[in-house]
C-alpha cells in the first residue's frame, strides 16, 4: 500500500517504532538538526536520516530545505488524525462492551431462573 | 492539538497505535471468558449497537479460527471478519488477531492484535484489561461506522420516545 493511498496506515507504521517516537517526543519541544537528534541514540547520522524519512513520508514531520543539516519539525496534523482515529476506535470497543455487559446480566438472570 | 495530546501520543511506549481499555463486568471470570470466546455468546453482542452477527464461528485454542459476519443496517451491509486465537488460557485471558474490511487492493481495512486479561475485581465480578495493537487501519472504515451510527441513533431516539408514549 502506498502512503498516499492510506495516510493513516503509514502514520501507524511510522509510530510503531520506539526510536521514531522518541524523535517525535524530542521534536515536540522544538525543531532540531539531525546531529542533535542522533546524539541520545548512539546512532549514525544516516540511520537517523532513515527514521526521519519514514516520519516525513507519514506526514509526521517536515524538514527545512535551506540549511545543510535540514532541521526536522513536528507536524501535529498527522498525529491529530491518529488520535481522532484512536478515539473512534475506542468508542467502537466501548459499545461492544456495553452490549456484552447487558448480555452477561441476561445470561446470569437466565441461569438463576432455570 | 494540545501539548498533553502530543505527549500522550508519543511519550508512552506503544501509545499512538495501541488502545488500552480497562473495564469491570458484573460476572465471574469464566463466564466473561466464555461470553467473549464461544460462538453462541459472541453472536449475541459482537459489533456496535444495531449490528448483528448472522455467521459466527470461534475455536478458542491457540491457532483456532475466528470467523464473524458483522451485519449492520442498510446501507452498511455485511462485513466478514477473519482471525485466529494466539494464546488461550481460560479464565485468565486470551489474545487474538482479527482482520476485516478488505479493501479493493486486497489489503485489510483493519488488522489488530488484541490481548485480554481477566482478574477478580475488588468489589466482585471481573476486571478486564484489553490492549489492542493496530497493525493496519483505514480511516474509511471508521467514518462509515460513525456516519451510520449517527443516523441510526436518531431513529432509535425517535423509537424510544414513541415507546415511552405508548408504554
Amino acid at each position: 500500500m502506498t502512503p498516499a493511498a492510506d495516510p493513516l496506515s503509514s502514520t501507524f507504521a511510522a509510530l510503531a517504532d520506539p526510536t521514531r517516537r522518541a524523535i517525535l517526543a524530542r521534536l515536540a519541544r522544538g525543531e532540531a538538526p539531525v546531529g542533535e537528534l542522533a546524539r541520545p541514540f548512539a546512532m549514525s547520522g544516516p540511520a537517523v536520516t532513515k527514521h526521519l524519512k519514514v516520519l516525513e513520508r507519514a506526514g509526521l514531520i517536515s524538514r527545512g530545505r535551506a540549511a545543510q543539516q535540514r532541521p526536522a519539525r513536528l507536524e501535529p496534523a498527522a498525529l491529530k488524525a491518529v488520535n481522532d482515529w484512536i478515539q473512534d476506535y475506542r468508542r467502537l470497543w466501548d459499545e461492544k462492551f456495553d452490549r456484552l455487559d447487558t448480555y452477561l446480566e441476561q445470561l446470569q438472570t437466565e441461569g438463576e431462573t432455570k | 492539538m494540545t501539548d498533553s495530546m502530543t505527549d500522550s501520543l508519543i511519550d508512552a511506549p506503544g501509545v499512538g497505535y495501541e488502545v488500552t481499555i480497562e473495564r469491570d463486568f458484573a460476572a465471574p471470570r469464566a463466564l466473561v471468558f466464555d461470553a467473549m470466546t464461544k460462538a453462541e455468546h459472541l453472536a449475541r453482542w459482537w459489533g456496535p449497537h444495531h449490528f448483528d452477527a448472522p455467521l459466527c464461528e470461534s475455536d478458542p485454542r491457540p491457532g483456532g479460527a475466528i470467523r464473524i459476519d458483522m451485519r449492520g443496517p442498510e446501507p452498511y451491509g455485511t462485513s466478514p471478519i477473519y482471525g485466529e486465537y494466539i494464546e488461550v488460557d481460560r479464565p485468565d485471558g486470551f489474545s487474538m488477531v482479527l482482520r476485516g474490511f478488505k479493501q479493493a487492493d486486497g489489503s485489510w481495512g483493519i488488522e489488530h492484535v488484541s490481548t485480554f486479561r481477566f482478574e477478580d475485581a475488588p468489589g466482585g465480578g471481573t476486571r478486564m484489561h484489553m490492549t489492542t495493537v493496530v497493525k493496519q487501519a483505514s480511516p474509511a472504515m471508521i467514518e462509515a461506522l460513525r456516519g451510520m451510527r449517527e443516523g441510526w441513533s436518531q431513529s432509535f431516539e425517535k423509537l424510544e420516545s414513541v415507546l415511552g408514549e405508548i408504554g
